[in-house]
């Protein structure tokens, strides 16, 4: 063989490894990319969910206020079974508020079936659903009652 | 001294693929040593839903004379239970109580946890959960018993 034609052959040789190197690092570099991605979008989803559940634990709609002084992290158990219509009556409001999101209430203690649906709009294809569950106190008038329930907020994401 | 001239650069082209592959080693070893994006998002979360917890659980109103969580703890730690709430100790009333509660939320939703009343021994029996081995997440709501005399409800979810 030809002196020029091993040089060849070599040459060949670095470049195949130089591009195979560069496809390994590439695809590496979109993986990294896509998973940040993800990640970027769950923690969005989180965090979307997180605030809509601080947003609905303090609506004056639902809240416990006695003589104007308002009791904290509490829910009205008569005005939560009321919520619904005034949700139907304002629906691109609390859509601005909660955006793609299904936002229930049940009674925890004393043990309970109580279930109380408060916001849903289901988004029908979604990538990613995030659920967080706050404690609140359920107030009932008529009994002058505090119970233990918890807002569970699932928030919607779609690519 | 061609032949020399030669070598020189293939050890140079080799000490470049070496550095090349490192940096590309560093970068991948760095992204997967990377904290989780939802990390501090996931804390936030779990800040909140403990927060709640406490203050939720603590103004439950129960069936031993429409008294609150909060009072039978207060009971329980200034006279060690001498109310009687359904032939129970306001101790072991109260101890039920909130066994029912975390049964119902942290347990059930899967969370390790560990729950205490600091400031006095007579409190001591009210514990549920086994103490956070690593990283928690802490929060402690006071409750004043008489002047000078206050305990704590602490609870700390670990991760």
């Amino acid at each position: 063989m030809a002196k020029a034609q091993i040089k060849m052959f070599e040459t060949v040789g670095v470049l195949v490894v130089f591009f195979f190197l560069l496809v390994v690092g590439a695809v590496f570099y979109f993986n990294v990319q896509e998973s940040a991605m993800e990640k970027e979008l769950k923690k969005q989803v989180l965090l979307r969910s997180l605030q809509a559940a601080q947003r609905a634990t303090f609506l004056p709609e639902l809240d416990c206020s006695f003589l104007s002084v308002t009791k904290e992290n509490c829910f009205d158990l008569r005005k939560l079974e009321v919520f619904p219509d005034l949700v139907e009556e304002r629906e691109q409001d609390y859509f601005r508020m909660f955006g793609y999101a299904n936002i229930t209430v049940k009674k925890v203690f004393p043990e309970s079936d109580d279930f109380y649906l408060m916001y849903i709009k289901t988004l029908d294809e979604y990538s990613d659903a995030t659920k967080s569950l706050i404690p609140v106190l359920l107030y009932d008038p008529v009994l002058r009652t505090y119970d233990f329930g918890v807002i569970e907020v699932t928030t919607y994401a779609s690519r | 001294m061609r032949h020399g001239k030669r070598s020189q650069m293939e050890i140079m082209g080799l000490a470049i693929i070496v550095i090349l592959v490192s940096i590309g080693m560093l970068f991948a070893l760095m992204w997967m040593l990377q904290a989780p994006a939802t990390k501090p998002v996931q804390r936030a979360k779990e800040s909140v839903l403990i927060a709640n917890f406490l203050n939720t659980a603590a103004g439950v109103t129960t069936e031993c004379n429409q008294r609150t969580v909060r009072e039978l703890l207060r009971d329980c730690a200034l006279t060690g239970g001498v109310t009687t709430c359904l032939g129970q100790s306001s101790c072991d009333y109260v101890n039920s109580i909130l066994e029912t509660m975390f049964n119902e939320t942290l347990d059930a939703w899967g969370y390790d946890y560990y729950f205490t009343v600091e400031g006095t021994g007579r409190t001591s029996a009210i514990n549920f959960g086994e103490p956070c081995p690593g990283e928690r997440e802490r929060k402690s709501a006071p409750l004043p018993v008489q002047p000078g005399f206050e305990i704590s409800l602490v609870l700390e979810l670990c991760r």
